[in-house]
C-alpha cells in the first residue's frame, strides 16, 4: 500500500480513561472484530494484567478503513500504561506518526497523561486530543479541553468529544486519525530499517517480534541483524495482527507488523534495537536505543516448601515472555542459595513474584527490594552495587552514588504544601512550578529513586486527596552522603536486612526497622537481641523477649485431631519465611526494611 | 467426612486394640472452664445412655484384645450415674477385663459415696483418677466445681476404705487470682494425700465456656505466662523431691504407677472409644462420634454407626502425629520403635524441624531417644508445631 494511505499512531491515556474500549471500538467501526468481540477486552491478555487493569504488553493491531472512497491502512500500535514501563513506552511512541490523547472527561489531565504528551512532543509526534467518556454524569468536557490546550497548545475547540461506552463521536475520530495525522515518512528504496517496538513469546513459533518498518523492506526468507545485539537471524514468517494473526509475504516502508525468525529466547531480542538485512546493512541504526534499565532489585529465596532447582525451572519459563526480568543465582550465609532478580519496577517485581506463586507454585521469600547503586572504591574502579550486602568494605569505599530521577508531580493547587513537604522529607531537590490550569499545578523534583520506590505513589495519593499522579524518568546518578546500615537479629548480621541509607536518615530509620522487625518476628524460645548499626557503631536496639509458654496441657486420645490442627494452625501464615540463625524471619519482616518511617 | 469411609472393616483389626475408653457425657453441673462434651439430663437419657454404650460395645468389642489392657471411663462425670446404672455399666465393661488390666474410673469428689465406691471395687475398678483440681474453696468455685475441698478429703477416705489401690488427682493451676503460694499449698496438699499418680494442668480457656466469657468481658484476668511457668516449674521440682516422677507435659507417677491407658495416647497406638464424642484410634483411622446424645442415642437405636467424623492417617501424617504425641513423654521418641514403624528414623523423616530444635537444645538426642528438654516442656507446641509444619 501506498505509504499516503497508512496512519501509524498510538492511545496516549492514563490508566482509566478508557483507552482499551476506545480501541475495541475502534476495531468493531472497522470491521475488525464482531459486535460479540467487542464485549471482551482483546489486548490484555494475561490474568494478572486484566485484574491490575493495565497493558503491561504493547501490541499492535492493523485495521483497514475507508473514506471518501479511500482505503486506509490504520495501524493502532498500544502503549503500556505504568511509570515501570517508561521507556517501552517511548519505543512505541517512536514507531507512531502520531497520536491520540485520551483524557477522561470527567478526572481531566493527569500526571501520566502530561508525561506522555511531553514525551510525544519531544518526539514531535502531532496529537489529536480526544476527550473521553463524555457520557458520565461528572463529564466536564469543555473544562477538560481547556486543560488540554494548557498542556499540548492544541485550542480547545480541536478535541474531538467520545464516548466509548455508546460510540459516540468515534467517527470523527477515525476521520481525524487520516486527516490530521501525517502518513510515514521514511524511504521506502533506502537500505532496511525497521524498529523493534515489542515482542512477545509464543509456545510454537518462539519470539514474536513487533516492527515497525521505517526504510527498506521485510520478506520472508531475509537474512537479518540486529544492530544493537549483533545478532542475525533469518525471517521464517511475516504477518500483521488484525486483530487475528494474517501473514504477509513482505513489509515495506510505513508499514507495522510482526516477524518470526526462529528466535528462542525474548531477552535475545531488545525492544529498542533496529532490523537491518545481514548483506546490505544500513549505516546507521534509528536513534534511541539502550538497553533494558533495571530498576529495581531483590533476592529471590526459595521458601520452606519448595526447592531451588523448582525456583530456577520458574524463573527460565518466566523469561521466555518477561524479556525485562533478569536474574543470577546467588548464595547468603544467612539464607542459602536464592536468586537476584532485576526488575523494571516495583509493579513489575510484584507481578514476577505472583506469577511465580501463582503459575508455578513456588514459595518466595524476598528481600526488601533496592535501587542500583554506582560505588566508588579508593583504587578509582566503578562498580554496580544491586544489593547493600555487596558493598565493598568501608575502608575501600570513595563514594556511593544513587540514581536520581526527575519526577513531575500533579497536584491540586490547595495541595502545594503538603506535596512539598512529602517531597522534602524525601530528600527532593525543588527544579519548577508549572500551572497547567487556575488549580492544577505540575511540581517538578530531583528525587533519589530510592525514596520513591516504596510507598511515595500512596502518599502522594493520600496528601492529594486521590487526585496527585506522578511520573519519573532517571536523569543520572549521583554522589551522596549514603552509609550501609546493618541489622543484627541475635547478635549475627543478616545482609539481607541490610540498607543503604542517607547519613542524616539513618537513626530514624535505623529505630523504625527494629521496631518494625520486633512486632513481624515472632517471640522464639529464647531472646532476641536486634541492633541497627553503621560499621561497629550501634544505633539502636531492641529485644525479643523469650516465649514463656506455649504448651497443650491436656492431649489425650480424644482430641488428638482437634489438638493437631490447633498446632497446625500455629504455622498458618508464617509460611513464607527463612530461618536465620535459630531465628525464623518472616516475608513481612524483610520488607520492613522498605519502611521509610516517616 | 463421608460417612461410608467411616466404617471400619473390623475383621481386618480383630482384638488388634488393647484399650478401651467410654465416655460418660452426665455431669451434676458443667464446670465453668469445661469444653468437653456432657449434659445435666435425668434419669430417663442415662437408662438409654447406657443400653446405647453396651449396644456399641458389643458391636464393635472384637477389635479389643481380650483382656484389654486398660478400661478408661470418663467424662463428664462418670459417677454421676446413679449406682445401679454404673454398676451395669461397668459390669459389661468388666468382661473384658482380667486381673491386669489397668481399669479407671474418672469421679467428682461430690459424687463418691460408700455405695458408688462398692460399685467401682466390685466390677473390677483398680484406679480412680480423681477431679481435686484445688483445695482452695476460692478458686474452686471460680471454676464453678461442685465440691468442696473437705469432699475431696472424704472422698479419698472412702476410695482407700473401699480398697482402691491406686488413686490419681487431677490438680489445675493458673487460675484467676492464683499466686504462686497459693499453688504451693494447694500441691502440698494434694501430695500429703500421698497418691500414687498426679496429673496436673495449666487451665485453658476454651471458647464456648462461662470462663471463656468471664475473660472476654475482663471479669476475671489471666495468670500471666511468667507466673505459670514458675508454677509449672515448681510443680516439677516439688514433685520430683517427694518420689513422683515425671513421665509426661502434665503427668507423675510412682514407680509403676504410670497411666498405661494414656501411654497409649501418646505412643500412638490404638484405641476405642465408645458414648457420644468418644474418638478412636483403628488400624490408623482416626473417627470420633457423634457428640449430640440425641444424635448418637437415635444413630445406635437405629442401628447406623455413630461415627461423625474420620479421617485416614497414612504416612508422613501418622508419623507427625506420632511425633507430636510421643514427644510429650519425658522419654521422648524412641528411635528404635520410630524407625520400626515408619521405616525411617525421625531425624530423617524430619530433617529440618527436628535438627533446627536438636541444634538450639529444645531437642535432646540420646542413643535410644529424641526428646524434649525440661527447659521446653512449657513451650513444647512450638518444637510440634514446626514438626507438623514439616509433613
Amino acid at each position: 500500500m501506498n505509504q499516503d494511505h497508512i496512519r501509524n499512531f498510538s492511545i496516549i491515556a492514563h490508566i482509566d480513561h478508557g483507552k482499551s474500549t476506545l480501541a475495541d471500538r475502534m476495531l468493531l467501526r472497522c470491521g475488525a472484530i464482531t459486535d460479540r468481540e467487542f464485549h471482551n477486552q482483546l489486548l490484555d491478555d494475561m490474568e494478572l494484567e486484566r485484574e491490575r487493569g493495565i497493558t503491561i504488553k504493547a501490541s499492535a493491531v492493523t485495521m483497514n478503513y475507508e473514506l471518501d472512497g479511500e482505503k486506509y491502512m490504520l495501524n493502532m500500535i498500544d502503549t503500556p500504561g505504568h511509570v515501570d514501563f517508561h521507556y517501552e513506552v517511548s519505543r512505541s511512541l517512536a514507531a507512531c506518526d502520531g497520536g491520540l490523547l485520551v483524557v477522561d472527561a470527567a478526572q481531566g489531565v493527569e500526571a501520566q497523561t502530561v508525561a506522555n504528551a511531553y514525551m510525544a512532543d519531544n518526539s514531535k509526534l502531532p496529537l489529536v486530543p480526544i476527550i473521553n467518556k463524555i457520557d458520565l454524569p461528572a463529564a466536564r468536557p469543555e473544562d477538560v479541553a481547556m486543560e488540554v490546550e494548557h498542556l499540548i497548545a492544541t485550542p480547545a475547540e480541536d478535541c474531538i468529544f467520545t464516548s466509548a461506552k455508546t460510540g459516540q463521536g468515534v467517527d470523527d475520530m477515525l476521520q481525524a486519525i487520516v486527516k490530521q495525522l501525517p502518513p510515514p515518512a521514511g524511504d521506502p528504496k533506502g537500505k532496511t530499517r525497521a524498529l523493534i517496538f515489542d515482542s512477545t513469546h509464543d509456545e510454537y513459533r518462539g519470539v514474536v517480534i513487533y516492527v515497525r518498518v521505517v526504510d527498506g523492506k521485510l520478506a520472508i526468507g531475509d537474512k537479518i541483524r540486529m544492530m544493537g545485539t549483533k545478532d542475525t537471524y533469518q525471517i521464517n514468517n511475516l504477518g500483521k495482527f488484525t486483530p487475528k494473526p494474517v501473514e504477509v509475504k513482505s513489509m515495506s516502508a510505513g508499514e507495522v507488523g510482526y516477524v518470526v525468525a526462529n528466535i528462542r529466547e525474548l531477552a535475545s531480542v531488545h525492544v529498542g534495537d533496529t532490523i537491518t538485512m545481514e548483506l546490505d546493512q544500513a549505516a546507521k541504526p534509528l536513534p534511541g536505543y539502550h538497553p533494558p534499565q533495571h530498576m529495581v532489585f531483590s533476592d529471590f529465596y526459595p521458601g520452606p516448601s519448595t526447592q531451588f532447582a523448582d525456583m530456577r525451572d520458574a524463573l527460565e519459563k518466566l523469561v521466555l515472555n518477561d524479556s525485562s526480568l533478569t536474574y543470577s543465582a546467588i548464595s547468603s550465609e544467612a539464607l542459602g542459595f536464592g536468586f537476584r532478580c532485576g526488575f523494571l519496577g516495583m509493579l513489575h517485581m510484584e507481578i514476577v513474584q505472583e506469577r511465580l506463586e501463582r503459575e508455578h507454585d513456588i514459595e518466595v521469600v524476598q528481600t526488601a527490594p533496592t535501587v542500583p547503586y554506582e560505588v566508588l572504591t579508593t583504587d578509582g574502579a566503578v562498580t554496580e552495587v544491586d544489593s547493600a550486602g555487596d558493598l565493598p568494605d568501608a575502608n575501600y569505599l570513595e563514594e556511593i552514588r544513587e540514581p536520581i530521577v526527575k519526577a513531575n508531580l500533579i497536584c491540586p493547587s490547595d495541595s502545594i504544601g503538603t506535596v512539598m513537604q512529602l517531597a522534602e522529607d524525601r530528600r527532593a531537590i525543588y527544579k519548577a512550578t508549572e500551572y497547567l490550569s487556575s488549580d492544577r499545578v505540575i511540581l517538578t523534583y530531583e528525587i533519589p529513586l530510592a525514596e520513591i520506590i516504596y510507598d511515595f505513589y500512596d502518599k502522594l495519593k493520600s496528601a492529594t486527596r486521590g487526585y496527585g499522579t506522578m511520573d519519573f524518568e532517571i536523569i543520572e546518578y549521583r554522589a551522596n552522603d549514603l552509609v550501609k546500615l546493618d541489622i543484627l537479629v541475635n547478635n549475627n548480621k543478616v545482609e539481607a536486612l541490610s540498607v543503604i541509607v542517607h547519613r542524616s536518615k539513618a537513626d530514624p530509620r535505623g529505630r523504625g526497622l527494629i521496631q518494625r522487625l520486633r512486632k513481624e518476628i515472632s517471640r522464639h524460645q529464647f531472646e532476641i537481641p536486634l541492633q541497627a548499626a553503621i560499621g561497629t557503631k550501634v544505633i539502636a536496639r531492641e529485644t525479643i523477649t523469650a516465649l514463656r509458654k506455649n504448651v497443650t496441657a491436656k492431649c489425650y486420645g480424644g482430641d488428638v485431631s482437634r489438638k493437631r490442627k490447633l498446632l497446625e494452625k500455629q504455622k498458618k501464615g508464617k509460611k513464607r519465611m527463612k530461618m536465620v540463625g535459630n531465628v525464623e524471619i518472616p516475608q513481612k519482616a524483610f520488607m520492613a526494611v522498605l519502611d521509610p518511617g516517616d | 467426612m463421608l460417612e461410608h469411609f467411616c466404617k471400619q472393616n473390623h475383621s481386618q483389626v480383630s482384638r488388634s486394640v488393647g484399650a478401651l475408653y467410654v465416655h460418660v457425657p452426665f455431669c451434676v453441673r458443667k464446670c465453668r472452664y469445661c469444653d468437653f462434651y456432657s449434659q445435666t439430663d435425668g434419669q430417663a437419657a442415662k437408662q438409654r445412655y447406657v443400653a446405647a454404650a453396651i449396644g456399641e460395645l458389643k458391636l464393635k468389642g472384637d477389635v479389643l484384645a481380650a483382656p484389654a489392657a486398660s478400661i478408661f471411663v470418663g467424662g463428664g462425670t462418670p459417677t454421676s450415674l446413679e449406682p445401679d446404672l454404673l454398676d451395669e455399666l461397668l459390669a459389661q465393661l468388666h468382661r473384658y477385663a482380667d486381673g491386669e488390666t489397668e481399669f479407671t474410673v474418672e469421679a467428682n469428689p461430690g459424687t463418691i459415696d460408700t455405695a458408688t465406691a462398692d460399685v467401682l471395687v466390685r466390677n473390677g475398678v483398680n484406679r480412680v483418677s480423681l477431679g481435686v483440681q484445688s483445695f482452695d474453696a476460692k478458686l474452686l468455685d471460680v471454676l464453678g466445681r461442685i465440691h468442696t475441698p473437705q469432699q475431696t478429703h472424704e472422698a479419698l477416705r472412702i476410695l482407700r476404705g473401699a480398697g482402691v489401690g491406686n488413686i490419681s488427682l487431677d490438680l489445675i493451676y493458673g487460675i484467676p487470682g492464683q499466686s504462686l503460694e497459693m499453688w504451693s499449698r494447694d500441691l502440698d496438699e494434694a501430695l500429703a494425700a500421698d497418691t500414687e499418680h498426679l496429673s496436673a494442668y495449666a487451665l485453658s480457656f476454651e471458647e464456648n465456656t462461662p470462663l471463656w466469657d468471664d475473660l472476654e468481658a475482663d471479669r476475671v484476668s489471666p495468670v500471666n505466662d511468667e507466673l505459670q511457668r514458675a508454677m509449672y516449674y515448681h510443680l516439677i521440682e516439688t514433685t520430683a523431691s517427694r518420689g513422683l516422677e515425671q513421665y509426661e507435659i502434665s503427668n507423675f507417677a510412682r514407680a509403676g504407677r504410670r497411666c498405661k491407658h494414656n501411654i497409649t495416647y501418646w505412643l500412638n497406638k490404638g484405641y476405642l472409644g465408645v458414648g457420644p464424642a468418644a474418638a478412636s484410634y483403628i488400624g490408623g483411622r482416626r473417627s470420633v462420634n457423634a457428640p449430640d446424645l440425641q444424635d448418637y442415642l437415635e444413630r445406635i437405636e437405629a442401628g447406623t454407626p455413630p461415627q461423625a467424623e474420620c479421617e485416614q492417617l497414612v504416612g508422613r501424617s501418622e508419623m507427625g502425629e506420632t511425633l507430636m504425641l510421643q514427644l510429650r513423654l519425658t522419654e521422648g521418641v524412641k528411635i528404635a520403635s520410630f524407625t520400626k514403624r515408619f521405616a525411617v528414623s525421625p531425624t530423617e523423616a524430619f530433617p529440618r524441624s527436628i535438627g533446627r530444635y536438636l541444634q538450639s537444645g529444645a531437642l535432646v538426642e540420646t542413643k535410644t531417644h529424641i526428646r524434649l528438654s525440661r527447659e521446653h516442656f512449657f513451650t513444647a507446641d512450638t518444637v510440634l508445631a514446626d514438626i507438623l509444619a514439616e509433613v
